[in-house]
């Protein structure tokens, strides 16, 4: 009954080593207690959107490089700057094979554009296909057009056209908003403005999208990018290639307010894909404790049971996902093992826009090259850690949580490849 | 689930992060279901207020408890919503509801009448006055009873269990004793193989899941105070502990039952445990059968009710010890029935609808046989495909016998 490797967490990190390690041919489980960021996610990967002046990065890998040196604790710098790129990589080819293709911007080391809900232009890297990539000249797209169904709360074209003003790119540019009344063919008699965007996906049918494809012709039919909320691709149909087809515009889908179609659709491509190369999930099951003694996990403790393996990883998300913990007197603690943690010193500092970015986010589980944790100053040889319980890094400020996720999952499923086939 | 006890609060420590909403099959099929934030925590504050914003989109939950495993938040999304059909809700006595729900009164009417009865279900005649007079969808198959009810094949082989130094009690439920016979048999087989003794209770009656589903909570509640006392009884003489080989069984004795009858009775409770559990613990501990190759390929299909208490690990950590298994964990993805709601005519497309996604993704597998720890959870799967479903002990046991 025992495991090679157990992976405490089953956000995009966990699930990562879980996949590369099933696929090593290792007996793996992923416990998860709930759900992960990326229910709330835009379902994109970034890898590094900003660099250490404040600057989009347009490469993001030759910004790693000097992110790395001027941060040597940072989880990029522990992963090294080349495996980063190899774990996209692989992730890339393990996401088409669940059946979701991503795609990169056409330049080869080139970030390309997401569109946020808000009207924010993010640099991103691997992008689902609805999100269509826009390539990092933005200089052609001189008429916008966000369209939303009447009444649907969780995406607003107008509050998105507003944000995209704001660009200095677009400042000159046409940015419009366009509601279309849908009258919902499965919609059951419910209206848009009870509904949330997986449930609208299911209430559109083919008259729908006869009727945006005639309103787009109609009085958008000269834009150069039109916006939509992403639910259009959920649907019964992929509705986004009809519609791409028919209209012949040029058209993106952007992540509504959670639940967010393009991160539910990634989260269950990864969770498919550890089943299918051997891998078990145990949903709906913390892990409470772990027994560590001399630098070894011995066994970790579920509300019922003491589980055992010969490696195990940690990857139980930040203070969301109650991977982190923040305590009353400004102290933050791993709950899990009590490991050593990293808080800097301007912990939420006086300001909550500091340039340097928000102290909290930069908080989390210390750990050496190998991603290995300690316990009071002891390293612990047979766990290590990934995503965003890291300390060292800033998800929100940099634009590089996927990355962050993906790349540390992948090494630490490497490290417990290596100690596995040990004798 | 607090159905009989005051207000649950827990919807105070909402977040409003909409976890709740991702996960709920409903919703995801429903366009007019709002879904377990809005019918939950944010439709319990306003009901508190008024009844009048009881919304009657209730009725479409499923109680499958999706929404509370996804919760960050600990907060009890399905008991507020069924608490909140019962209080707020009418309490209509109808047919369909109380054949749907009395298995054990079915059962016992059905004995020596079995092939009459099932050819009876299976007919379209029948079929058709089922659906138009109570409502009960005609496309749905019933589970077939048995000639001979598990009980009473057990009276052969109750002899000889005193013979093993340790005796565990089995509660059957009403499927085991009236439609799955086997399946207890099978449970005999490998607990005896595991040198423990299988006793039955006393007597037994409906856990009451469907009693509580269909509104029935005042029986609902003297099943749960007969069951308990039984079950205190068996301790008393010497069991170790009280096995079901239901999952939703296990789940009504174990964790519902204290909230129904308050705490006193929590020893009793903590004894009754899901067979998986018990094996699996009983495995770690050294204690297993010898098995022979099963050379199959199972997808394994989880449900609701087990992943709410936590129960997956153990039947997957069984099914991992049995030799030459080849085994596959299915998407996690509810199957649709939920219990007697998708015998209900207005749900059938609904619960057709939600386990969908499960139906295809068995069909593309290529498997031998699939495997499931509940019962409606089987009926619904063998409906729906082409493949047999056969419960965890099950495969044990056929690893026990192969080559015998
Ligand atoms: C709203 C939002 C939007 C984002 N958008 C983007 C984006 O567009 N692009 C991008 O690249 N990044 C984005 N990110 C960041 C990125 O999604 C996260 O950094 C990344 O997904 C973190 O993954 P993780 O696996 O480390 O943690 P999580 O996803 O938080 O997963 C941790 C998991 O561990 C479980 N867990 C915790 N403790 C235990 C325990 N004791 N026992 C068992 N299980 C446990 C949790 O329930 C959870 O399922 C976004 C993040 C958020 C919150
Ligand atoms: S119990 Fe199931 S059907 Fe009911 S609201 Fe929760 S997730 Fe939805
Ligand atoms: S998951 Fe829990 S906290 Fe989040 S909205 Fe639903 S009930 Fe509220």
């Amino acid at each position: 009954m025992n495991y090679d490797c157990l992976v405490i967490g089953g956000g995009l990190a966990g699930l990562t080593t879980g996949i590369r390690c099933a696929e090593a041919g290792l007996n793996v489980a992923v416990i998860s207690s709930g759900e992960s960021a990326l229910t709330f996610s835009s379902g994109e990967i970034d890898v590094l959107g900003t660099d250490l002046s404040g600057r989009a990065v347009q490469n993001p890998f030759t910004a790693l490089e000097s992110l790395v040196q001027h941060q040597p604790d940072h989880p990029y710098a522990h992963v090294g700057t080349g495996n980063v790129a190899k774990s996209l990589d692989w992730f890339q080819r393990e996401i088409a094979e669940a059946g979701l293709p991503m795609v990169t911007s056409g330049g080869l080391w080139d970030n390309h554009w997401r569109l946020t809900a808000a009207g924010a232009l993010r640099p991103s890297w691997l992008s689902q296909q609805s999100a269509g990539a826009l390539p990092w000249g933005l200089e052609n797209i001189q008429r916008v057009v966000f369209v939303s169904f009447t009444g649907f709360l969780d995406f607003m074209p107008e509050l998105a056209a507003a944000g995209l003003k704001t660009h200095p790119v677009f400042q000159q540019a046409e940015v419009q908003s366009l509601n279309i009344e849908l009258p919902l063919e499965h919609g059951r008699g419910a209206t848009a403005d009870t509904m949330r965007a997986p449930q609208l996906a299911r209430a559109i049918g083919e008259s729908d999208v006869e009727l945006i494809c005639t309103r787009l012709l109609e009085q958008v039919n000269d834009a150069d990018l039109v916006a939509l909320p992403a639910c259009l691709s959920a649907g019964r149909k992929n509705w986004l290639t009809v519609l791409r087809r028919r209209t012949g515009l040029r058209l993106v889908e952007v992540a509504t307010m959670p639940p967010s179609v393009p991160g539910i659709r990634m989260l269950s491509a990864l969770k498919r894909r550890l089943t299918a190369v051997g891998g078990f999930m145990i949903p709906a099951m913390p892990v409470i404790t772990g027994d560590v003694s001399y630098g070894h996990v011995a066994s970790v403790q579920t509300p019922d049971d003491e589980l055992h393996a010969k490696q195990y990883v940690l990857a139980s998300g930040s203070f969301f996902s109650k991977g982190l913990k923040s305590h009353a007197a400004g102290e933050i603690s791993e709950p899990v093992f009590g490991l050593d943690i990293d808080v800097p010193e301007t912990l939420s500092g006086q300001s909550f826009l500091v340039p340097e970015g928000h102290g909290f986010n930069r908080a989390g589980v210390r750990v050496n090259v190998q991603l290995q944790p300690s316990l009071n100053g002891t390293v612990i040889e047979n766990l290590h850690v990934a995503g965003s319980v890291l300390a060292g890094y800033d998800p929100v400020i940099e634009g590089s949580g996927g990355g962050v996720a993906i790349s540390t999952g992948w090494m630490a499923a490497n490290e417990v490849i290596k100690k596995v086939a040990l004798p | 689930m607090n159905l009989l006890v005051a207000t649950d609060r827990s919807f105070d420590s909402c977040l409003k992060c909409t976890a709740c909403s991702s996960s709920c099959p409903v919703a995801a099929v429903l366009p007019d279901f709002p879904g377990p934030k809005q019918c939950g925590p944010d439709g319990e504050r306003l009901r508190l207020k008024s009844r009048d914003f009881l919304d009657v989109a209730l009725k479409y939950c499923t109680g499958c408890k999706r929404c509370e495993v996804a919760c960050p938040s600990d907060v009890q999304i399905s008991d507020i919503i069924a608490q909140a059909k019962v209080k707020y809700g009418e309490d209509k006595f109808r047919l369909r509801e109380f054949l749907l729900s009395h298995t054990d009164l079915m059962g016992a009417l059905t004995r020596g009448s079995a092939d009459l009865v099932n050819k009876l279900t299976g007919t379209s005649v029948v079929k058709f006055a089922m659906d138009k007079t109570l409502g009960i969808d005609r496309r749905r198959q019933f589970p077939a009873y048995a000639r001979q009810s598990f009980r009473s094949w057990y009276k052969q082989v109750e002899e000889k269990q005193h013979i093993y130094a340790r005796q565990i009690s089995y509660f059957h439920g009403c499927y085991v004793n009236f439609n799955a016979p086997e399946l207890g048999q099978d449970l005999v087989t490998v607990l005896n193989a595991m040198d423990i003794g299988v006793k039955l209770l006393a007597k037994e009656k409906c856990c009451g899941v469907p009693l509580v589903a269909n509104g029935f909570h005042k029986k609902a509640r003297s099943h749960a105070e007969f069951n308990t006392r039984a079950c205190h009884t068996a301790l008393k003489q010497g069991s170790e502990c009280i096995v079901s080989t239901s999952s939703s069984c296990a789940h009504m004795l174990r964790e519902d039952y204290p909230a129904m009858l308050g705490q006193s009775e929590q020893q009793v409770h903590e004894h009754i445990i899901f067979i998986t559990r018990f094996l699996s613990h009983e495995f770690q501990l050294g204690n297993k059968p010898e098995m022979k190759p099963v050379r199959l390929k199972v997808g394994y299909h989880s449900p609701c009710h087990l992943i709410r208490s936590r129960g997956v690990l153990h039947t997957l950590n069984i099914l991992r010890e049995i030799p030459g298994l080849e085994l596959h964990q299915l998407d996690s993805n509810c199957c649709g029935i939920a219990g007697t709601y998708g015998f209900k005519k207005e749900n059938y497309t609904t619960s057709q609808e939600i386990g969908q996604p499960l139906f295809d993704q068995i069909e593309a597998g290529e498997f031998d046989y699939i495997v499931t720890d509940c019962e409606t959870c089987k009926m619904q799967i063998e409906m729906s495909t082409s493949l047999q479903v056969l419960h965890p002990v099950t495969l044990l046991a056929m690893g026990m016998s192969r080559g015998k």
